[in-house]
């Protein structure tokens, strides 16, 4: 009696913590913003030739590793070409994460306006004035006679030749790691492993301290506080089955048949800005 | 009545209940240590993003002696927006960083330095001058930053009044001394950069 209700204890607990922290407390008004199909989305239309840009910024990317995107936008859903950047950079993350070194070229030619939107780690090389100049020069006038394809080209040939005058805007990390499928790995090992070894203990809530012990040190290290009552009631449930079933009967029987395989379903090959983030820099145009 | 529950209870199961209450003690430590860790982490990241705000005010300040140089032999006849501008900078670079009197004085330099564009737009042999128009650029852009981090700020501050307020938290929030912390009002034209049109 007193352990169920030590259990259901727990129970309100978890669900307690689960209401108040995991509420998105901040609804923040958000615009939908579609998915990138590459370097250059041209939601607009305006541009015949999408695929020369695309190649270029893929080859200027893999010399350089700064990522340059262009977006064009029929409107900007009632907000500012500003904002309307700010926002779809930081949703979309461009630019390789420990350096920020990505742009954004946004360009509407329905609402008649650009903005070059620069990451922190451009504002050096790439100071406002220089970003604006490359649209009054270049990119403005080809626009305002219709020629977006023309426009855009020598716009990105200009800023593509700035970037390269600095060397300090390459990133340092060649290769991404993938922490999140490493982490999940070690979680389902350890998961089989403790269930091994809980399969053969007599307990059957020795799971449970387990798990909380184990969600707490990792909850601890990751600011994740609901993680060992999380873990604690997981550990439960497993150790309880396990102890309880038959599945546990026959886990504890056949021991030594359970090889973790180390194959990981890490998948490959679609593309993805680098994580680099903005800060409103960079230039606007109107014509 | 007691000695006949604990003739039930054989001490076997008496260690078992132990270990619970050990466990939910444990539990319970480990929640209010969680709870703590992540209102200082919240509390790091309002002061992140503060001094974010803070960068990108300097920026703007350091502007300014710019601008103020190469459109004030041009603007010979409009003193009382120059000198506007100079009180409003003297008094954001004599207050202290994150006080009132600091968020006071941005907002007035603002609406002096919007005053100095709308009046630069009356001028055309100014708004000609590729320096002038380079330094409106630049001041154009670090208004927007100025608009982008303020957001980032109340956004993070909103995040962790929320959670200072909710119960329970707000208990073990008060006894340690977490406050809410004040929000950027948004004064008139602090929302939006001001408008450079050079085209026409």
């Amino acid at each position: 009696m007193l352990q169920k209700v030590l259990l259901l204890c727990l129970f309100l607990c978890s669900l307690f913590g689960l209401y108040f922290y995991n509420q998105p407390v901040f609804a923040q008004p958000t615009l939908a913003f579609p998915d990138y199909q590459g370097f250059v989305s041209d939601f607009e239309n305006i541009l015949s030739d999408d695929q020369t840009l695309e190649q270029q910024l893929g080859e200027f990317e893999k010399e350089s590793t700064v990522e340059i995107a262009i977006v064009t936008v029929a409107d900007f859903q009632g907000t500012t070409i500003e904002d309307y950047a700010v926002k779809l950079f930081e949703q979309w993350k461009i630019g390789k994460e420990d350096v920020d070194n990505g742009l954004l070229i946004s360009v509407s030619a329905a609402q008649r306006q650009s903005k070059i939107e620069v990451g922190y780690g451009l504002e050096g090389v790439l100071p406002d004035a220089l970003t604006g100049r490359v649209q009054d020069e270049f990119m403005v006038p080809r626009f305002i006679e219709g020629n977006y394809d023309k426009g855009m080209q020598d716009g990105i040939n200009a800023l593509i030749g700035l970037i390269k005058e600095d060397p300090t805007v390459v990133s340092q990390v060649n290769a991404k790691k993938g922490v999140d499928d490493d982490l999940f790995e070690i979680l389902i090992f350890a998961l089989i492993f403790f269930g091994y070894v809980l399969a053969g203990t007599r307990s059957w809530w020795l799971g449970g301290v387990v798990g909380a012990v184990l969600g707490g040190v990792y909850g601890y290290a990751h600011n994740l506080f609901y993680l060992p009552i999380l873990a604690g009631l997981l550990g439960l449930l497993i150790d309880y089955i396990l102890s309880r079933t038959a599945i546990g009967k026959a886990l504890y029987s056949s021991r030594g048949i359970f090889h973790p395989g180390s194959g990981s379903g890490r998948s490959g090959g679609g593309f993805s800005f680098g994580g680099g983030s903005s800060g409103g820099g960079g230039s606007s145009r109107s014509w | 009545m007691l000695q006949s529950i604990r003739n039930n209870i054989s001490e076997s199961n008496m260690n078992k209940i132990l270990l619970i209450l050990g466990g939910v003690l444990v539990l319970a430590v480990l929640y209010l240590v969680g709870m703590y860790n992540s209102l200082v982490t919240l509390e790091q990241d309002v002061a992140n993003k503060q001094s974010q705000v803070e960068v990108v005010l300097q920026r703007r300040f350091d502007l300014i002696p710019n601008l103020v140089n190469s459109t004030k032999g041009v603007l010979a006849q409009e003193q009382k927006v120059f000198s506007d501008i100079a009180n409003a900078r003297t008094k954001y670079g004599n207050a202290s960083a994150g006080s009132n009197d600091k968020v006071n004085a941005a907002n007035e330099l603002e609406s002096a330095l919007s005053r100095l564009l709308v009046v630069v737009e009356n001028y055309p042999q100014l708004k000609s001058d590729q320096t002038v128009k380079d330094l409106m650029t630049e001041l154009a852009g670090s208004e927007n930053r100025i608009a982008v981090e303020r957001q980032r700020y109340n956004d993070s501050v909103t995040i962790f009044n929320t959670r200072v307020k909710l119960f329970p938290t707000n208990i073990l929030a008060g006894m340690l001394g977490f406050e809410a912390k004040p929000l950027f009002e948004a004064t008139q034209g602090a929302d939006s950069a001001p408008v450079v049109d050079l085209e026409n």
